[in-house]
C-alpha cells in the first residue's frame, strides 16, 4: 500500500500549528486503527524538532523559501507499515546526522541513538533537539541536492509486523 | 503565555495557558518563572492545558527544576495530558520528573 501527500510551510515558526495538523492527518491516513498516541506523538515530535531545526539554523540565506514536506506511506497490503517523512529547504547546508555524531564525540559507536536524551545530556538545558530526532525516527538519512537540504525521517509502526 | 499563579501553604502553583510549551513559547515561559522561583521553594506545575512538549519546552523545564534544586527546592508536574505523558514516557523523562496526578495530591506529600 503507497500512500503520498506533500505541503509547503513558510520557514517560520508560526507554522508550527499548520505542520503539526499536516502530520497528524498524514499518520491517521497511513496506520488508520495502527496510529496510537504513542506513535503519532513521535512522529510528530521528531518532525517538529527537524522543522525548528530548519527554521532557528539552517534557512540564513533561504528564509523567504518555504520548507516542502512530504510523507510516503509504504508496506503491507491493507495498511502501510512505514511513513517516511521528508523535509525539503533551501538554506545552508547542514546535516543533522553529522552533527550529532560531532556533538557526541565523532564516534558513532559512543552515542546511544535510541535512548533518552537523559541518558547523555542531562546536565545542559538545551541542544535536546538532534538526540530527539535520532530518538524517535527509525531512520534517517541526509542529502544535498541542487542547493537544497533532503532530511528524509523514516518511521516503522512497531506494532505492525514488518 | 499567560501562567496563572495560585499559592497556598507556601506552595506556589503555575498554570500555563495554552496548548503548547515548545519553541514559539519557551523563552517566555523561562523569563516568566525566573522572578518565582527566587521567592518560592515548592512549585507544582498544573500542565493539564498543555498538549505538546518540544526540545525547547524541555529545557525550559529542566532549566527551571534544577533553579529551584539549585535553592534545596522542588518542582513537580501535575495534569500531563496523554500526549505529553506518552512522549515523556519514549523518552524516559517520566522518570526525570516528580509526576502526580493532581495538585491535591502533589502538595499533600510535602506535608505528610
Amino acid at each position: 500500500m503507497n500512500f503520498q501527500c506533500a505541503t509547503q510551510l513558510d520557514c517560520d515558526l508560526s507554522a508550527i500549528d499548520d505542520l503539526h495538523l499536516f502530520l497528524r492527518e498524514a499518520i491517521a491516513d497511513t496506520f488508520g486503527d495502527g496510529a496510537t498516541i504513542a506513535l503519532t506523538e513521535r512522529i510528530v515530535l521528531a518532525v517538529h524538532e527537524a522543522f525548528t531545526n530548519i527554521v532557528r539554523h539552517g534557512q540564513d540565506a533561504g528564509r523567504e523559501q518555504p520548507i516542502v514536506v512530504r510523507c510516503l506511506a509504504t508496506g503491507g497490503d491493507d495498511r502501510a507499515t512505514r511513513l517516511t517523512v521528508e523535509l525539503i529547504d533551501c538554506g545552508r547546508a547542514f546535516d543533522p546526522i553529522a552533527a550529532a555524531l560531532s556533538r557526541a564525540g565523532s564516534s558513532r559507536g559512543g552515542v546511544d541513538w535510541r535512548g533518552p536524551p537523559s541518558s547523555h545530556n542531562i546536565g545542559t538545558t538545551g541542544g535536546y533537539g538532534l538526540s530527539m530526532i535520532h530518538s524517535l525516527a527509525s531512520d534517517l538519512s541526509y542529502a544535498r541536492e541542487q542547493g537544497r537540504n533532503h532530511l528524509l525521517l523514516t518511521f516503522n509502526n512497531e506494532g505492525i509486523s514488518q | 503565555m499567560t501562567i496563572l499563579l495560585e499559592e497556598h501553604q507556601n506552595v506556589m502553583v503555575l498554570r500555563p495557558e495554552g496548548h503548547a510549551l515548545d519553541a514559539r513559547n519557551a523563552e517566555q515561559f523561562r523569563d516568566s518563572v525566573r522572578p518565582i522561583i527566587s521567592s518560592h521553594s515548592k512549585i507544582v506545575l498544573d500542565m493539564s492545558q498543555i498538549r505538546f512538549v518540544d526540545s525547547a519546552g524541555l529545557g525550559a523545564l529542566l532549566s527551571l527544576m534544577r533553579g529551584l534544586a539549585s535553592q534545596n527546592g522542588q518542582l513537580r508536574l501535575v495534569g500531563l495530558q496523554d500526549e505529553v505523558l506518552t512522549m515523556f514516557r519514549q523518552i524516559r523523562m517520566n522518570m526525570v520528573f516528580e509526576i502526580y496526578d493532581s495538585v491535591q495530591q502533589a502538595t499533600e506529600t510535602w506535608y505528610r
